[in-house]
């Protein structure tokens, strides 16, 4: 016989109110960029070539071009949040559909699918992104495309998990008995069902695509070159390791940074939601 | 007059931040060497928190009071590990779900053993062994050899049940504590495993107390019967008297015994209504009283307390049925 | 047994033909022209005709995936186009240096991770616990190329106690020990995410595993805490081999990243600069064998997961 202490009171874990404050706040930064009194971050002055930080004018100094480290960092934030949002929201779509529509296409269709995404998973993520945006061309756009493709069978197998759960239960049989299509067993009965535990899973995933997305522009297959992206900046100013160390560790720190808070707002989310993560991508 | 298990006024609170659950609120209990006890009572009446808090198995996050006497030690006073020692060696614990009590990875002869060897009993492996067989066949298995080379999922419900008796009686313990033994067992099973406990006590001399929300269980097991309601003690005595002429409304209540018709005493089969949670406070009155149909104003002013019953135990309530109005029913 | 891992090979069969299919399939959507970036812009027509017909790439795309296939099998990868060595030679000496790096990190993250999660579930103390699992969330969203210029920052360029980039030494051309000296830092750098999320996985497995019945029942008859600590170690192997299965393949793709800083000789850095060639048969051959011998890996973790657990062995 379990026995179990009186459950404490519901309201949100630390680490969700820590992740939304902390989100919200690299939403601020790279919403008012344009806003803020910073230099251009994509001029440089190379008379003013790697200058150590707390140089006048440049609290952060600058890089191998005489660009504004600090202006940088901020500008960047945008490329991050839009390398950590778009493909997973893209993926989620993708892969909640593809994975409630194997889950209700009967035995045959899921076979299938799940074969077809065994296949997807034979293949490390990393490296079949770098394949992809590589295939695709550098760029923002395939960069986008290469993170949200290797996301979908990730979504659609929880989602898949998911459906065959709710399948055997009494309202998903009492709806087919009577006649239901599955478009409308999939929007009224499925889909609010499995979306909190889509939801927080997806969450979890934006952490891992920022450090990703940031990754394949570290390698010059994301962010073109002026752009202000991170990776791309670490990528930058590693060749300077040994003249300026301290520079090339800021871009690495503000994608390790924004990698924690959005994890911590995945881990928050998970705990208030009690959902149980058993899946692993 | 020491008995071996003696259990004074136990109390157990789960704390959890601001919120405290009273489990357990103040019970009294004895059990004589070779005896047997049923605890008997609905799920949350406290029954196998108390079971829990004599193997001292409550966890971080609970609150113990009273004394809990082993042989006339006292068992809450003992460290985790003289404690440790304790378990499976003076007492055995018979958990309700035999399939899940055993390490589905391992087989389930070296998982009687195992206790053997870590109580130090026996230090040879041919001997463990040796007794390991010993005991399956004790506990009633008649192919000792093979089920010992079995793994748990390859066992009926049944078979488990008996492994995890054997694994229960291997040091010999003189007090073996069943918390709800035959629940997940279907009825034939049953009777065989309580049967089965009967032989053991008999060969083994040790005490049982058994907890259960059964009658039938009851019935067929008890030299006397403690029934529980809300973390208290609500009635106790020789299993026959309580369970044939019970002197609270609550036991009452809980065999279906149907009042006498000429008696004003309202219907009294099932109760309406739901026990009180574990973080009501049910100090100075009785916990039955929003259920009960024969309360009296003293039922909401005082706390009952336990008074002899003239044909054998003692009752909590002000108003008990009298052996008069027992017997014509 | 026997049968157990006969179905299981013969599942991973289609899954192999599915994995060549797409790594043929990705490689076909490179833009640019394989024939031009070959011969240079000045080729004759002709030229370029008689190169195109050579490497078959006037054949329908079926055949042409079929051809590839029926040569791969052989072991026939084809000659890479940018270094005109045989592809497999190519790929097999990279494959060697990388499965070390990988090999490296993936035993770093493992003991790392194993000792982290049972600290995190087993330790009765409440600041061990929280410690270990701060470290492992935050080893699990480091990326490979922060942690791995932080090292290099740190350990390599201020007090120069480790080499900061290539296999060997140039000067001294080293044996073993230098290797394995050049080996510690993208090692550890490859290893911190997965040693983070084994951690945290593992220590989630245990927590099942300890409020389980049966663990619960080997108190109730006095076992030792060790010996309790075994079996449940024991019981949460299946969970921690799902887990350090696919975080081997997320290893693998962090290679690639870390052999950039470091310059390691291996397959990730190899690819990356096929990759940039456009040199297809390389890139074919390279994912081919990774994701290739990703399904030979999971073939062993599921032989090892019904060693380990008796009821899925049937």
């Amino acid at each position: 016989m379990a026995i179990s202490p009186p459950s404490p009171r519901s309201r949100p874990p630390a680490a969700l109110v820590a992740g939304t404050v902390a989100v919200l706040a690299l939403v601020l930064v790279a919403a008012l960029a344009p806003l803020l009194p910073l230099p251009d971050p994509d001029v440089g002055d190379l008379s003013h070539r790697l200058l150590s930080l707390g140089s006048p004018g440049h609290p952060l100094g600058t890089d191998g071009q005489g660009r504004d480290v600090l202006s940088r960092l901020v500008w960047g934030t945008q490329a991050s949040l839009v390398a950590g949002l778009v493909p997973v929201a893209v993926a989620g779509t993708l892969g909640t559909l593809l994975g409630i529509v194997a889950g209700l296409g009967g035995p045959r269709l899921e076979n299938t699918v799940m074969r077809g995404l065994d296949v997807i998973f034979a293949f490390p993520a990393v490296l079949l992104a770098i394949s992809i945006a590589a295939s695709l061309g550098a760029g923002l756009v395939s960069m986008l495309v290469a993170l949200s493709v290797i996301l979908v069978p990730a979504v659609a197998r929880v989602v898949v998990t998911e459906v065959a759960g709710l399948r055997e239960l009494d309202f998903m049989q009492a709806a087919r008995a009577s006649g239901a299509r599955w478009p409308t067993i999939a929007r009224w009965h499925v889909l609010p069902n499995i979306l909190p535990q889509v939801s927080v899973y997806c969450s979890a995933l934006v952490g891992l695509c920022v450090v990703l997305g940031a990754g394949l522009s570290f390698l010059g297959l994301g962010v073109a070159p002026p752009r202000a992206e991170w990776g791309a900046m670490v990528d930058d100013l590693r060749q300077h390791v040994f003249t300026a160390p301290l520079l090339a560790l800021l871009p690495a720190a503000a994608i390790f940074l924004a990698s924690v808070v959005f994890n911590v707002l995945g881990e928050g989310l998970r705990s208030h939601f009690d959902v149980r993560s058993r899946h692993t991508a | 007059m020491s008995e071996l298990l003696e259990i004074e006024n136990l109390t157990v609170d789960f704390v959890a931040g601001q919120r405290v659950a009273h489990a357990v609120r103040g019970v009294t209990l004895r059990l004589g060497a070779g005896r047997t006890t049923v605890v008997l009572g609905e799920s949350g009446s406290g029954k196998s928190v108390t079971a829990r808090a004599v193997m001292g198995l409550l966890g971080g996050g609970a609150r113990v009071g009273g004394a809990v006497r082993l042989g006339g030690e006292s068992l809450l006073d003992l460290n985790e590990r003289a404690m440790r020692s304790r378990r499976g060696r003076d007492i055995g614990l018979v958990p309700q779900d035999p399939g899940g009590s055993l390490d589905p990875l391992r087989k389930v002869g070296a998982q009687v053993a195992e206790v053997l060897r870590a109580h130090g009993v026996l230090t040879s492996r041919a001997a463990r062994r040796e007794r390991v067989m010993e005991l399956l066949t004790l506990a009633g298995i008649r192919t000792p050899e093979r089920v010992a080379k079995s793994y748990p999922h390859e066992l009926s419900g049944g078979m488990r049940q008996r492994v995890v008796i054997a694994a229960a009686i291997a040091c010999g313990p003189r007090l073996l504590i069943a918390d709800e033994p035959t629940t997940a067992l279907d009825m034939t099973v049953q009777a065989q495993i309580l049967e089965l406990f009967g032989s053991l006590q008999r060969e083994l001399d040790m005490a049982i107390l058994l907890v259960t929300h059964d009658v039938g269980v009851a019935r067929l097991m008890a030299s006397s019967v403690v029934v529980m309601y809300a973390g208290r003690v609500v009635e106790e005595g020789p299993g026959d008297r309580v369970l044939d002429r019970p002197a609270h409304p609550y036991t009452a209540a809980l065999l279906g015994a149907q009042p006498h018709p000429g008696v004003p005493r309202g219907e009294l089969v099932g109760l309406p209504g739901l026990p009180p949670s574990a973080t009501t406070v049910t100090e100075g009155r009785c916990a039955l009283v929003p259920r009960c149909a024969h309360a009296v104003a003293e039922c909401s002013t005082t706390s009952p307390v336990l008074e002899p019953v003239t044909d054998g135990g003692s009752v909590a309530c002000p108003v008990p049925w009298t052996a008069d109005e027992r017997r014509v029913g | 047994m026997t049968r157990f891992l006969l179905r299981r090979l013969a599942l991973a069969v289609p899954t192999v033909f599915g994995v060549s299919l797409v790594v043929f399939v990705t490689t076909k959507l490179v833009p640019g022209d394989p024939v031009a970036s070959l011969l240079g812009p000045l080729a004759t027509p002709t030229a370029r005709q008689e190169l195109s017909s050579r490497l078959g790439l006037n054949e329908p795309l079926p055949a042409q995936f079929f051809t590839w296939l029926w040569n791969v099998g052989q072991g026939r990868f084809g000659t890479s186009i940018q270094l005109q060595r045989d592809v497999l030679d190519v790929v097999w000496s990279a494959f060697g240096n990388t499965a070390l790096l990988a090999a490296a990190g993936a035993l770093i993250a493992f003991i790392g991770g194993v000792a982290l999660g049972a600290v995190g579930a087993f330790s009765s103390r409440r600041p061990p616990r929280w410690l270990a699992s701060a470290f492992s969330f935050l080893a699990m969203s480091v990326p490979q190329y922060s942690i791995a210029l932080l090292l290099v920052v740190v350990l390599a360029v201020r007090y120069r106690v480790l080499p900061a980039g290539g296999m060997r030494d140039p000067i001294s051309g080293g044996g073993p020990g230098d290797v394995l000296l050049h080996l510690v830092l993208p090692a550890v750098a490859v290893a911190m995410i997965p040693m983070g999320v084994i951690a945290r996985m593992l220590s989630a497995a245990l927590a099942d595993v300890l409020a389980s019945d049966h663990i619960d029942a080997m108190r109730a008859r006095g076992l030792h805490r060790a010996t309790i600590a075994r079996h449940a170690l024991h019981n949460a192997l299946p969970s921690l081999l799902t887990i350090v299965g696919l975080q081997l393949a997320y290893l693998v793709g962090g290679v690639v990243f870390v052999e950039t800083i470091f310059s390691w000789p291996g397959l990730g850095h190899a690819l990356y600069n096929a990759i940039a060639a456009r040199d297809l048969p390389l890139i074919q051959g390279g994912v081919l064998f990774i994701a290739v011998s990703f399904v030979l890996i999971n073939l062993v973790v599921d032989g090892a997961h019904a060693l380990i657990d008796p009821r899925v062995r049937r």
